[in-house]
């Protein structure tokens, strides 16, 4: 593949279909002159220790609809989802973010779009926004296509005379000239990201956040897409391209953002940040499907106790090769509570898991070993129910390598003296591997 | 390596910057100090406590609103057999059913005038208030798709219910000339004083649904509180029998309520052919408008934790 990215000042840029490897597009972009590496200039968007937490709790909800400031510190349970991010994106610069699922990408966008405000920090956005985040947003499927580029037109900032202006290009770049006046509830999913991102792509919108777009439609309209936005970039906009497609990324960006838990780990050129992410992302993969670490022999005892005995949970980890810095957990949960755990808890319920009592400080670095577990969980009030047990080995960044879940019938009965009895009853272990 | 064809910025013939009240330059800024005033007035700015938004201007907003509004009834009856008719059918049963209830078994009349002439003029008002209020409740709830994607002037969500709900108003009055007519009512010159009634009317509810739209997004209670209240009011307000009906004692009480006086205000001016009471509506007049402007600025107080709670 030549021409990757760049032509010559007045053609419009192509893109030609990526290459697997990352750096081999990322050596193609520098050689074309794309990913300078300081950036002088004015700034377009400015995140100073920017800090985003959520109160998922009934009552925090309810006490927002007061019209006061905004708590200054997190409450109990409050969901972090950006910790700390400084990030300074010049005008005309294009970055891409890049992460796992739950990273902080999309409330990164959320606070440049201005949607939310921060909980601590500053968020300091420079001229209109255009989204690209939904394809299709703000469409009304009772509505035609046409009336839809009218009314969504609107939400972009754009005035009906600037739409009028525009109108032939956007009709042209959707390709769906003829679907204009079927209502959108009859396109196909392919049909409305078209027309959305025809809309959305040209609008006057300084700034343009792009979050995964870049893998809908089929291959002519991705190409087309692809160089769209290589041209809005050139025409001096700032975007945010959100992506797991990290192929796209090198002719796209000056710059790589990678995200982890909320905070920046990695800031630089494609060329520093990318490789470095596709290996780490290899290695976590193939350590988890190596069977480098097995779980087995997952006992709880007693099986008939009062609410509030202690429970002791045994089983065995094997370590097969050394996992430097890994760590074991174990933890207890009342029904789908587990889902979340390991550090992620996500949802109102994990507040219902608790770990083991003693933090399991196993040194699973030094090499095959085997390891019984012997822990116990007092002030658990238990209570009939489902509930699930488990034993899990997460890496130091508290990604789960491997994990044994007990689901655990927790059964009332009434003793002698009419106390309440719980008979526990386990149910076939479900071997997760994470 | 030919920097100049490919690097898309800085801009050209932008120079820097030469106060820092524009865009600052990236080299300046020390993210360990940045202060919200250095940027400038073209600048979103969003801090816990200040939101600082350049504005999209009334002209904008109001074209949004009235897009949006226009969107609103285009697809309400769009997939419908009788389009717009339908806009009556509910009125006219709740008039037909409403009608047989009051007079026969509570024994209501008109007051002096043709009963089915002065219902009509109750229904028509409070249908605007119920469909303003209560879709206005659930605007913010039913715009959760968009709203967490971009930023627009969150106002125009609430408003817009009621704003599409002017058509049906406006439909109606024409068709309480129309009853009134037949029931051999001739207007008078009191009808120039119309338009009074029907400004209190729709202040208050644009003012009442800029609270009530983010308020319930907040406490999800309220869903199911304000239809309670909708038909609570329904019957204490008097849509289905005039106020000079009530018993002399409990009058005043109907005074206190700006759905009471509108509704009254419409009887008056195109019914009875009387002049309205000018005081109370005067009052309530500057009430709806407090209230108005209180929902504003409710509404902007809380409108960047809204999508937060969605």
């Amino acid at each position: 593949m030549t021409d990757t990215s760049v032509e010559g000042a007045g053609t419009p840029p192509s893109y030609d279909a990526p290459d697997p490897t990352a750096p081999a597009l990322i050596e193609l972009a520098e050689s074309a002159g794309i990913n300078p590496p300081a950036w002088s200039g004015p700034a377009a968007i400015v995140l100073a220790d920017a800090t985003k937490w959520y109160d998922e709790r009934k009552r925090g909800r309810m006490l927002s609809a007061i019209p006061r400031a905004n708590p200054a510190v997190p409450p109990a349970n409050a969901v972090r989802a950006l910790e700390a991010i400084d990030l300074v994106v010049g005008e005309g610069q294009s970055i891409g973010v890049i992460g796992n699922n739950g990273a902080g990408k999309s409330t990164l966008l959320r606070l440049v779009a201005g949607v939310t405000s921060p909980s601590r920090g500053v968020v300091a956005v420079n001229g209109p926004v255009a989204s690209m985040i939904e394809l299709g947003l703000g469409f009304h499927p009772e509505m035609t296509g046409a009336e839809n580029l009218h009314f969504a037109a609107g939400l972009l900032a754009m005035t009906p005379n600037d739409l009028r202006l525009r109108w032939d290009d956007i009709v042209d770049f959707s390709g769906i000239p003829h679907a204009l006046d079927q209502q959108v509830k009859h396109y196909s999913s392919g049909m409305m990201a078209r027309l959305g991102f025809a809309l959305a792509s040209h609008s006057d919108a300084d700034i343009i956040l792009i979050d995964e777009v870049l893998s809908v439609g089929d291959f002519d309209f991705q190409r087309r897409s692809l160089e769209r936005i290589m041209t809005l970039n050139r025409e001096g906009r700032t975007t945010i391209i959100v992506t797991h497609n990290l192929d796209a990324l090198p002719p796209l960006c000056h710059r790589i953002v990678q995200l982890d838990k909320g905070r920046v780990v990695a800031d630089g050129t494609p060329r520093e940040v990318l490789p470095e992410y596709v290996a780490q992302e290899r290695a976590k993969y193939a350590r988890r499907n190596s069977g480098a670490v097995t779980i087995s022999n997952l006992e709880i005892e007693p099986t008939s106790l009062h609410p509030s005995d202690p429970l002791t949970i045994r089983g065995t980890i094997e370590v097969h090769e050394a996992m430097p810095g890994c760590r074991a957990v174990v933890r207890v949960g009342l029904g789908a509570a587990l889902l979340a755990w390991a550090g992620d808890d996500l949802s109102g319920e994990s507040s219902l898991t608790r770990l083991a009592d003693e933090p399991l400080d196993l040194n699973l670095g030094r090499g095959p070993a085997t390891f019984h577990i012997d822990t116990t969980i007092t002030s658990f009030p238990l209570f009939p129910g489902d509930y699930e047990v488990g034993l899990a080995v997460l890496e130091p960044d508290l990604e789960e390598i491997a994990k044994l879940v007990v689901p655990v019938d927790v059964l009332g009965e009434r003793d002698t003296q009419k106390n309440l009895r719980l008979r526990l009853e386990q149910r076939n272990a479900r071997d997760v591997v994470a | 390596m030919n920097e100049i064809d490919t690097v898309p910025a800085p801009r050209d013939g932008k120079p820097p910057s030469p106060s820092p009240s524009d865009a600052p330059l990236v080299a300046s800024i020390d993210t360990a100090t940045v202060d919200p005033d250095l940027f400038g007035p073209s600048w979103t700015v969003l801090t816990p406590t200040v939101q600082r938004r350049p504005g999209a201007g009334a002209a904008a907003t109001r074209r949004l609103l009235l897009a949006w509004s226009r969107r609103e009834l285009r697809s309400r009856y769009r997939e419908s057999g009788f389009r717009g008719l339908w806009n009556l059918v509910q009125p006219v049963t709740i008039l037909i059913i409403y009608s047989f209830v009051f007079t026969q078994v509570f024994g209501a009349d008109g007051g002096g005038l043709p009963y089915l002439s002065v219902a009509w003029a109750g229904v028509v008002v409070w249908q605007f208030v119920q469909q303003g209020v209560q879709m206005g409740m659930w605007s913010f709830i039913y715009e959760a798709g968009t709203l967490p994607k971009i930023w627009y002037p969150r106002i125009i969500i609430p408003l817009t219910p009621a704003t599409a709900a002017l058509m049906d108003l406006g439909v109606g009055v024409l068709l309480i000339i129309g009853v009134a007519l037949v029931q051999g009512i001739r207007p008078t010159v009191a009808l120039v004083a119309l338009p009074l009634p029907l400004l209190l009317i729709i202040v208050w509810v644009y003012g009442a649904s800029l609270i009530v739209a983010p308020m319930a997004v907040f406490i999800r209670d309220l869903t199911t509180i304000v239809p309670l209240m909708m038909r609570l009011g329904f019957f204490t307000s008097p849509v289905m029998y005039p106020v000079s009906q009530v018993p002399e004692q409990y009058q005043w009480l109907f005074a206190l309520n700006p759905i009471s006086v509108a509704i009254e205000g419409v009887r008056d001016t195109m019914l009875a052919g009387v002049w309205p009471d000018w005081q109370l509506l005067g009052v309530h007049l500057i009430g709806a408008t407090v209230l108005l402007g209180l929902g504003a600025w409710y509404l902007r107080r809380v409108e960047h934790r809204l999508v937060d709670a969605l």
